[in-house]
């Protein structure tokens, strides 16, 4: 047994040690080599460590330490700080202090006052985040502010990444993994190899230690409509493939099989039985109805228009569906829950029909590659229609039975066919026609440059149900402001007389808006000529892509643009001018323009199409040649001279 | 969990559970109908829902403990659309620190007529320990077109009657409204009804209870409309208690009060610490006593707002001055009795100035209570100048907007033999003339190379409220924030995104007030010429920046209350092709303006040596303008509209 009091001295010892042996921060070496910065992280270290534990199994903390050097003299202003937890990560050994400049030396000044709070996220109801917040005394420029707590992962499956970058520049990154013999580990490589990142192997006592140090890491980089940063970031997926207990081996992540069992056990635990209120209204949906395309249609857009989306992610609730009778009855559910509704309803109608897990477009990660509760985050449901498996989203209003929604295009799904069976089907991705803009409008000129026109604007596929939804939730009064704008042409002395709407109920349809409008001085007349611009709807008129950015850009869906405007051609004037055809087209983008006449009108046809939802910087080039063409095209006039 | 048609036998539930006094409280066991019989009103037009019942009724009682408010609420609401359902779908309530739900209930009778009752299992809680608020929320389940949503609280409140609004109109209709004051009979309470609201009534003293009270049938919705802000002018009530007759003090909630504690606890209640920091913070600054009072000032403002931070909440340990200077951080109140005293050490004639954000409540000069006095601000006479502590984006001389052309509160020092203490006087606190704050456009054509792509030299000089942003904050940004910055000042220079370089002069806090930031960038552009065969389209007007229309013909109904005072100068130079001809200029030329002057848009123009000279003057020197003059602003406002829209036309000479 060891001595009590050697132990103490021992402890002074690496106390001692400690102080010493860590390395203060040189002000004027990171005030030299980050000028223009207003904050470095001189070192941003984290400490994973799993170990077996003979109740739990198996034991995951995750202890951080972010060390930043304030180099500014608003350095106060970053004096508030908070540390962000969850249910599923709880907070421990909270150290936080700030190292006050004092010569050549610093002062250290502790942290004892922290505030809770519950965490509120846009969209989401309640999601068991919360922060404990704090204010570093003294936090002036050449100051350091230390923040060191622990994290303990109650759920092994839910190891988070690893972030090389951080938002500002950090001098050192340290990951440092330690694992006990009989844990199984494995990594995924994001954005980066491992050869880039090489860790250090050790032996430990108990096991190994992985150590990554990463000098000089940049701040990451983002951009106006970049795709999420898990896109370019380099990052590191840790998951436990399995532990030993006793002589048992428990798997956790060792592939997607594993995941798969996981999520179907959580699965499992709801209660898919209909209640006797779901079943009547199941019934009266399909009563009549033969062909299994209108029972589902039926069940799908009931959901639609009677359940809604509420975001809710509190504890287990985070992953195992809420019951289809309490989201009937409660007529609001998250993702699982109207997937769970949908699940049971189409089963109760007897539609086969299968709880399918899907990463959105913020995920870039394949099922195979990265098989941890990383590669997800949204849940749908597809049902089985002559042999093909369709996927509809419960957090849609709008979409029809046939499609799913644009943020998970090109996507990989996980159906959950039974206890053993999955099913790995990627997301079509739709054509730029398939999302099309349709606007015809036919002019005709009034007195004193006054024109006076009607218009069609026909749009299709992601487009459509994007307005639908849109549209769905606003008054009349609301619509009719949105129309005003959404339908301005020409300038804004433009008038909007009145318009029809096709019905935004109707899923399948193109949705159509007829309009009657005039415009005030819009033709200009200089003497016996008259000088009119047909292009009355521009687009992409500001969306100019940096040279230099290198973060891709991204737009919500592939789409096609055609403007179509037939000008009547007065009594008294012939056309002098007409202007020339143009056009720009490659494999990802372009446009055109072709103005032809006819006996008494002029034909001016105007295209555009993105067929690409992410532009590469390779590519900002070709972008900016086509945005120039078309500001040339809508600089356009035609030239119209008095007989 | 719901519990679907069930009955609480709330009322014994309540007094058996809730341990107060039941028969102090008037409404203790309030609760609603058992059988709730809603009528659906007749929705005209476009709702997203109606509030057929708002009633407040706020009690107030001595208990052992100390001097409460009961504040009691319940609503109906007729849910009209799925908007409708999205609003109302999610109930939140917040209590601060020493306030607690007594009871809250909520029902919800759907469009089929079911009641769908909540209890306490549906109800969510979350905290914020640095506010001192907690929160309450649930999701009110099975809500539909159609449904009635009924909510009950009754919170317990700690100091609440030296003024506080309560606001019944909104941007729904709201039927049948009601306002209660109980008190105890030595308690009297004033009120103040806003914007048409009914006078509260004093109607009867009952068991030794002062009771007050108002009923309204309905109130119309709050029509919104641009240039003019919506929450001061709906209708409410603000209350006070102004008499005790138990201590017989009178004038309870007045300004003379005010004046003294507010004085006291910025001058006063500093520690021999604070005042010693103090004095060693102004001399480490570098202020000397033969600086002038501006020079003092101005040093020491520049020095605090670029070296120091005010934070929403500090640890209580940190809101006082000596931890303020160490931190250089602290809450804003611990900044105003900071500026106070600094302000006294240096020896500087002040006054302290305590009013409202006019764009939520307009100070009012005849009814004195608290809920006016949001705002810390100084008045400096001898520089009859403003100046504003906590907000880092302002220095001497400029202040919130919203804080000016509006009434104040302004404390001065009061001597009397050794005693100092604080008078107050109501003021009104100018705006700035609409020469302080300019944006102003330079702007060089040259035609003479490519009509067709011209390059432009643009030159923006702004001041006041268009520059305090950029002139205050630019130096602390870091060297990728300027990079985006610069970027996004090219586009609002040009008009359009481009890669062309900027350059900024004057872009510090030291110029702000004296001198314009002027930023300039040359570019060449397709952006203003239209092409109609060898005609040059040239779209001069787009140059003065894209403007605020009123075409719209829709009958105004509320005046119009601006921001600040503005001008815009413009001064437009293009260089024109020696081979063509130009046409079309006489529209140019406007004069537009109101009788007495205060908004008007003109503009002229020359030509010389082939140079088209066009000068624009766009000045707005009045903040409100009044129903009656809205169609004289109008024309104003939709001049510069249409002088935006002018072309000048450009010939190839034959």
């Amino acid at each position: 047994m060891l001595n009590k009091r050697l132990g103490l001295m021992l402890t002074l010892f690496f106390c001692a040690q400690a102080l010493f042996a860590q390395e203060m921060e040189d002000f004027n070496y990171y005030a030299d080599k980050y000028k223009g910065n207003t904050i470095v992280n001189s070192l941003f270290k984290t400490h994973l460590t799993i170990s077996l534990d003979k109740k739990k199994g198996i034991d995951v903390e995750v202890s951080e330490e972010e060390r930043r050097v304030y180099l500014k003299d608003y350095a106060p202003q970053f004096s508030k700080s908070r540390i962000s937890y969850s249910e599923h990560y709880k907070l421990s050994d909270i150290d936080v202090y700030t190292l006050v400049p004092k010569g050549e030396k610093y002062k250290k000044e502790k942290v004892t006052d922290f505030a809770n709070k519950t965490e509120f996220s846009p969209g989401i109801f309640h999601n068991g985040s919360e922060s404990m917040n704090f204010f570093y005394p003294s936090l002036t420029k050449g100051a350091v502010s230390v923040v060191k707590h622990t994290l303990n992962l109650s759920i092994p499956q839910l190891l988070s990444s690893f972030y090389i970058e951080d938002y500002y520049p950090t001098e050192m990154r340290e990951v440092i993994i330690d694992v006990e013999n009989g844990v199984e580990l494995n990594f995924s490589y994001v954005n980066t190899t491992m050869a880039d990142y090489k860790p250090t192997i050790e032996e430990t006592r108990k096991g190994k230690r992985y150590i990554w140090r990463i000098k000089d890491v940049p701040a990451f980089e983002i951009d106006n409509d970049s795709p999420d940063p898990l896109y370019y970031t380099p990052h590191i997926i840790p998951r436990i493939a399995s532990y030993t207990s006793g002589k048992e081996v428990v798997k956790v992540l060792g592939d997607l099989k594993d995941l798969y069992t996981w999520y179907y056990s959580l699965v499992e635990k709801t209660d898919i039985e209909p209640s006797d209120d779901l079943k009547a209204i199941v019934d009266s949906l399909v009563e009549g109805k033969t062909d299994e395309l209108e029972k589902i249609k039926s069940i799908y857009y009931w959901v639609q228009d009677n359940v809604r989306y509420v975001a809710f992610e509190e504890g287990m609730e985070g992953f195992i569906p809420d019951a289809a009778a309490n989201v009937c009855d409660k007529r609001y559910g998250d993702c699982k829950g109207l997937s769970s509704i949908l699940f049971t309803m189409m089963r109760y109608a007897n539609i086969e029909a299968y709880f399918t897990w899907v990463g959105t477009r913020d995920r870039p990660y394949k099922y195979e590659e990265v098989p941890t509760p990383m590669v997800d985050n949204h849940m749908i449901l597809s049902y089985k229609y002559k042999g093909e498996y369709f996927l509809i989203d419960g957090t849609s209003n709008t979409s029809p039975v046939t499609e799913s929604t644009a943020f998970i295009q090109g996507k990989e799904v996980m159906i959950g066919i039974d206890k053993d069976q999955y099913r790995i089907q990627q997301v079509k991705i739709r054509p730029p026609e398939y999302s099309n803009f349709n606007d015809s409008v036919s002019l005709k000129i009034l007195e004193d440059g006054k024109v006076e026109g009607k218009g069609k604007v026909e749009i299709s596929g992601f487009y459509a149900s994007r307005m639908k939804s849109m549209l769905k939730l606003a008054s009349t009064k609301e619509v009719e402001r949105f129309m005003e704008s959404y339908l301005e042409r020409g300038s804004n002395k433009f008038e909007l007389d009145t318009f029809w709407l096709s019905d935004i109920s109707d899923r399948e349809g193109n949705f159509i808006v007829h309009y009657l409008f005039n415009i005030k001085d819009y033709a200009r007349i200089n003497g016996d000529e008259l000088y009119i611009n047909l292009s009355v709807n521009d687009i992409y008129t500001n969306e100019n892509l940096k040279k230099d950015r290198k973060t891709p850009y991204e737009v919500n869906y592939k789409s096609s643009f055609n403007l179509t405007v037939s000008l009547e051609i007065p009594e008294n004037y012939n056309v002098s001018y007409l202007p020339e055809d143009i056009e720009f087209d490659n494999e990802l983008f372009g446009c055109g323009l072709k103005v032809t006449k006819t006996e008494n009108s002029v034909v001016y046809s105007m295209r555009e199409y993105d067929n690409f939802l992410i532009l590469y910087p390779e590519s900002f080039g070709d972008w900016n040649i086509m945005i120039k063409t078309l500001k040339k095209i809508y600089r356009e006039s035609v030239t119209l001279k008095k007989v | 969990m719901k519990t679907k048609n069930k009955i609480v036998a709330l009322a014994l539930l309540l007094i058996s559970t809730i341990g107060l006094n039941a028969q102090e409280i008037d409404y203790a066991n309030y609760i609603w109908d058992f059988e709730p019989s809603f009528e659906s009103p007749k929705v005209e037009g476009d709702l997203s829902e109606v509030i057929l019942k708002n009633k407040r009724v706020l009690e107030y009682v001595f208990e052992p403990t100390g001097f409460f408010q009961y504040d009691l609420s319940h609503q109906v609401i007729y849910i009209a659309s799925e908007a409708g359902v999205e609003d109302n779908n999610k109930v939140y309530l917040s209590t601060a620190g020493d306030e607690q739900v007594i009871y809250q209930r909520a029902r919800v009778v759907n469009s089929k007529g079911e009641i769908i009752e909540f209890d306490d299992l549906d109800i969510e809680e979350g905290v914020n320990e640095e506010s001192g608020y907690s929160y309450k929320y649930f999701a009110l389940d099975g809500l539909d077109i159609g449904s009635f949503v009924e909510l009950i609280f009754l919170i317990k409140k700690a100091d609440m009657y030296n003024g506080v609004r309560t606001t019944f109109q909104g941007f729904n209709p709201t039927m049948n409204i009601e306002f209660d004051l109980i008190a105890p009979d030595g308690l009297f309470f004033a009120f103040n009804s806003l914007n048409g609201f009914p006078e509260v009534k004093f109607d009867t003293t009952l068991d030794e209870k002062n009771y007050w009270d108002v009923l309204v049938d309905s109130i119309p919705a709050y029509q919104s409309e641009e240039m003019s802000y919506s929450t001061p002018n709906l209708q409410g009530v603000i209350y006070k208690l102004t008499e005790n007759q138990y201590s017989g003090a009178r004038d309870i909630t007045s300004y003379g009060e005010v004046a003294k504690s507010y004085y006291d606890f910025c001058y006063n209640s500093l520690s021999k610490k604070d005042k010693k920091a103090i004095k060693k913070l102004i001399k480490s600054i570098g202020i000397t006593d033969d600086m002038s009072d501006l020079e003092k000032i101005q040093k020491f403002e520049h020095h605090l707002k670029e070296n120091y931070a005010v934070i929403d909440y500090v640890p209580s340990e940190f809101a006082n001055i000596k931890a303020l200077i160490k931190n250089k951080a602290s809450n804003g109140s611990t900044f105003n009795r900071l500026y106070a005293s600094a302000l006294k050490e240096m020896e500087i004639k002040h006054q302290i100035v305590l009013t409202t954000d006019r764009t939520n409540l307009r100070f009012d000069q005849e009814f004195e209570a608290y809920n006016y006095l949001q705002s810390t601000l100084f008045y400096l006479p001898n520089e009859n100048k403003y100046l504003d502590p906590t907000e880092s984006s302002y220095r001497l001389g400029f202040i919130s907007a919203e804080n000016t052309n509006n009434y104040g509160l302004f404390i001065r020092e009061l001597k009397i033999g050794d005693i100092t203490s604080g008078i107050g006087k109501i003021k009104f606190i100018k705006p700035l003339a609409s020469s302080e704050s300019q944006n102003n456009h330079f702007v060089k054509v040259d035609m003479t190379v490519d009509p067709f792509e011209p390059e432009i030299a643009f030159e923006q000089h702004m001041s006041g409220y268009y520059s305090t942003f950029l002139q205050t904050s630019y130096s602390q940004l870091s060297e990728d924030e300027k990079e985006r910055v610069n970027e996004s000042l090219v586009e609002m220079v040009t008009m359009e995104k481009n890669e062309a370089e900027i350059e900024l002069e004057n872009a510090t806090a030291e110029d702000f007030g004296y001198k314009p930031l002027i930023l300039k960038t040359t570019v060449s552009s397709l952006k203003f010429t239209e092409k109609a065969a060898d005609k040059i389209i040239f779209k001069v007007g787009e140059l003065i920046g894209a403007q605020s229309e009123l075409y719209n013909d829709k009958p105004r109904e509320h005046a119009v209350e601006s921001s600040f005072n503005r001008e815009y100068i413009r001064k437009i130079e293009v260089a024109l092709p020696q081979d063509y001809d130009v046409s079309n200029l006489e529209k140019l030329a406007f004069d537009v303006a109101l009788e007495d002057g205060t908004a008007f848009f003109k503009s002229s123009y020359k030509v010389e040596n082939n140079v088209l000279i066009i000068e624009v003057s766009e000045i707005y020197s009045r903040i409100n303008f009044s129903l009656e003059e809205f169609e004289d602003y109008k024309r104003v406002v939709n001049a510069a509209a249409d002088f935006n829209k002018v072309v000048i036309y450009l010939t190839k000479k034959a």
